[in-house]
């Protein structure tokens, strides 16, 4: 959005607030790759107190998606008939062997979409061809899918189907706040996916584990309005859910999103890549919706996907226990040019943020 | 995970709306919001219109609608001579073939 | 007949009715057609070619042909020459319909009269369908640089203002939303335009000039980061003060992208001493092609990096892109 006037002068205010109120070492995490970018993107980092530390969260859903899903759309990509679309921030993650773009260069049918609605129409338009969706994201996007899959079946379109990589957040912070290693004083929480889910998913955080939680929006002065009101928590004892974007969340979130996504889609496990699998943090179609699972529909067989290169510490990355540059192949071996993990490649992930940014 | 920018809703056709972003247009679905009227501001995402924003609290927080009519007003970056020519040929399909 | 075939690529008649009929009759025709022009014109040779592939090659706001004038002409503009000559190699696919092809020779012809440079020379193929994407074009332009004006992009020096002669990521946006079928309509056109008269004015403006440029793949920031390191100087740029039209904020806030790597066709950064920077930033301003010019950013000591200062009082580096920039929902 266009920098307004009097941007700075609320800005300048919220960081005095933040100063008055951080008295001791304090790491607050950001969860949503969205939020990382935006932090990145105004220069907040450089802003904030010594002292305060902002840490990148697992909340890239590209980042996150296994190797072995990339690989799949690659194989299915490359079968005759077939076009795999997808949103653009798939193009250039590493699978094991290639990447989309690669692929596609190669002459494997990929097209990047903007909506899903788009990918859905390119299957009404060409009906000899099976059109598949690369299903990632976490609770924002997931019910632009479902709801897709919904308009799918009811037009009777049988060529459409969907790569499921669908992730979800709420559990995923329990498993960083239970985690041994990681110190997190307080959640940064993801406005949009909460806008979907509203703010009660978050309330056993703050409850249980006495960890304050800020549903905060992603223009510059509401992510300092957030970390404020965060430390501001922090200094008087509190641990309670907040909500920062009350203009654009409802405390119930969207009923109705979560309603089609209920409809199409059931919990399964997921495998969250250089982390490890966290139960029942996935998505996947239900048995009515089974002839849209792209992996039945498009069997193909698969080399065992590739670890994590050896000094890749994405996992680690990701869960907030080590900053981008204390990764031995950062800046080295693992560039923007030539990313090892899909953390330096993903646009949003912690890497190719903090290697953008400078840890600005 | 999160890319989503409000904008106006237009006009109506059925499930879908041409919501205008402060100069550009795009239709968006509605299917998640159900209860979207003409002049609603939503949040849109993926192609989606994904929530509601609410006007009173918008205005309290970055006068989101206020900056966008303070920018129409000051615009002064509007087409010069040549461009404004150029426009009116791209339209008018000279530099073009019809469409 | 109302496409081009293989045979107007043959150099037989076919071809010389395509030269006289579309080509000669647009650009002008010589008194004799020799093998190479050989033109008047004295001092030091300012001499660029570039190769136009631009999808859609026809965009709001021009085509591919104006496209191939004006980004030739603007690069020997930028370096103080006047641009006078210029060639033009087509290649063409087979089953290109003339009608479209007229347009784009129209559209070249126009330009160049505008820019006030005479096309010289040409060449045209034809290959097989699908061979091409329609059509290709490559233009070459030499301009003649005035004694005692030297500009290059490794003179700038610490104090000096960047300035840039009006709104930025015009051209990129515009292309995109009428290549991608992404579903947004704007009504932005691209800013191609030829430069030659501004860049006079900015000369005659700042007798210290440094250098311009004008960005066009990767934007401002692309163009910038160069500057940076053939001066061996940073450079920092002011957020508030870059022009962005409302409708390319709105376009790339929607699809995620960076307008200040989204490619210009018709602007001019220079980069001035810091006293004449007024002075220059007049001069824009007062050119109907500079409406909208800032002043955008100093030049520092120091590593040769760009570095944007924030609305929010932060600082962010701004880094050479690995290559396109995708749309993102993340």
């Amino acid at each position: 959005m266009a920098p307004r006037l009097d941007d700075r002068a609320r800005a300048d205010a919220l960081v005095a607030r933040i100063e008055r109120a951080v008295t001791k070492p304090t790491a607050l995490m950001e969860v949503c790759g969205t939020h990382t970018m935006a932090i990145g993107h105004h220069g907040l980092r450089s802003r904030m107190p010594e002292g305060l530390r902002l840490v990148s969260g697992p909340g890239c859903p590209v980042c996150v998606t296994p190797c072995e899903d990339v690989d799949r759309a690659i194989a299915m990509a490359e079968l005759p008939d077939v076009i795999v679309t997808t949103f653009g921030d798939m193009m250039k993650v590493p699978g094991s062997r290639s990447t989309l773009a690669k692929a596609r260069a190669a002459g494997a049918n990929v097209q990047v979409v903007y909506s899903p609605i788009d990918a859905l129409r390119l299957a009404q338009q060409q009906p000899d061809k099976t059109v598949v969706f690369v299903g990632i994201g976490f609770e924002t996007t997931t019910p632009t899918i479902a709801a897709t899959m919904l308009r799918a079946k009811s037009a009777g379109v049988d060529n459409f189907c969907v790569l499921p990589a669908f992730k979800v957040v709420p559990e995923a912070m329990e498993a960083l706040v239970l985690s041994p290693q990681t110190k997190i004083d307080g959640f940064i929480c993801p406005g949009h996916v909460t806008a979907i889910i509203g703010v009660a998913p978050y309330a056993p955080l703050a409850a249980k584990y006495g960890v304050p939680c800020v549903v905060t929006g992603f223009e510059a002065l509401d992510i300092l309005e957030g970390v404020a009101m965060l430390v501001e928590q922090l200094a008087a004892g509190d641990a309670r859910v907040e909500n920062q974007y009350k203009r654009a969340v409802p405390d119930e979130g969207n009923p109705k999103a979560m309603a089609i996504t209920r409809q199409v889609l059931q919990p399964c496990d997921a495998m969250w890549r250089g982390v490890g699998v966290i139960p029942g943090t996935g998505l996947e179609p239900r048995p009515e919706y089974a002839s849209m699972d792209a992996r039945a529909r498009l069997p193909v067989d698969l080399p065992p996907p590739a670890d994590l290169p050896k000094g890749c510490s994405c996992g680690a990355v990701m869960l907030g226990l080590m900053l981008p540059n204390e990764c031995p192949l950062f800046g080295k071996a693992c560039t923007p040019a030539s990313a090892v993990g899909p953390c330096m490649v993903s646009s949003e992930g912690a890497c190719a943020a903090y290697f953008k940014y400078g840890g600005a | 995970m999160c890319l989503a920018v409000p904008g106006k809703v237009m006009e109506l056709n059925g499930s879908m709306g041409r919501c205008d972003f402060g100069g550009v247009e795009r239709e968006l679905c509605m299917d998640l919001l159900p209860e979207v009227e003409t002049g609603s501001w939503v949040l849109a995402h993926a192609g989606f219109a994904i929530q509601l924003l609410d006007e009173e609290e918008a205005k309290k927080t970055l006068d989101l609608f206020q900056e966008w009519a303070d920018f129409e007003a000051e615009n002064t970056l509007g087409p010069t001579p040549i461009e404004a020519a150029n426009a009116s040929e791209a339209g008018g399909g000279s530099d073009g073939p019809p469409a | 007949m109302s496409v081009v075939l293989l045979d107007h690529g043959e150099g037989g008649a076919a071809s010389a009715r395509l030269l006289t009929e579309v080509f000669l009759r647009h650009l002008g025709a010589p008194e004799v057609l020799e093998d190479a022009a050989v033109v008047p014109g004295a001092g030091r040779l300012a001499i660029s070619t570039d190769s136009f592939v631009v999808r859609p090659a026809f965009f709001p706001g021009g085509n591919i042909g104006k496209l191939a004038v004006c980004g030739t002409v603007n690069d020997l503009a930028v370096m103080g020459a006047a641009p006078r000559y210029l060639t033009c190699g087509f290649i063409l696919e087979e089953g290109l319909e003339l009608a479209k092809l007229e347009l784009i020779v129209q559209a070249m012809a126009a330009t160049a009269a505008e820019a006030g440079v005479t096309m010289v020379a040409g060449d045209t193929k034809v290959v097989g369908r699908g061979e091409v994407d329609g059509v290709y074009i490559n233009t070459t332009g030499v301009g003649f640089v005035p004694p005692e004006l030297n500009l290059s992009a490794a003179s700038c020096q610490p104090g000096d203002r960047v300035l840039i002669s009006g709104p930025v990521g015009d051209h990129g946006t515009a292309v995109m939303l009428a290549r991608e079928g992404f579903g947004i309509q704007s009504d932005l056109v691209s800013d191609c335009q030829p430069l030659g008269d501004l860049a006079t004015e900015v000369i005659a403006a700042s007798s210290q000039l440094r250098c311009m440029r004008d960005p066009t793949r990767g934007g401002l920031a692309t163009t910038l980061i160069e500057l940076c390191e053939a001066s061996d100087v940073g450079i920092l740029l002011d957020e508030p003060a870059l022009p962005i039209r409302r409708e390319v904020r709105a376009a790339t806030d929607l699809l995620g992208l960076d307008p200040l790597y989204v490619a210009c066709e018709g602007r001019l950064i220079a980069v001035t001493p810091a006293a004449q920077a007024d002075a220059a930033l007049a001069a824009m301003r007062a050119h109907p092609r500079g409406a909208g010019a800032a002043i955008v950013g100093s030049v520092v000591s120091g590593a040769p990096k760009l570095v944007l200062e924030t609305a929010m009082g932060g600082r962010r580096p701004l880094v050479a892109l690995e290559g396109a920039q995708l749309p993102r929902i993340c």
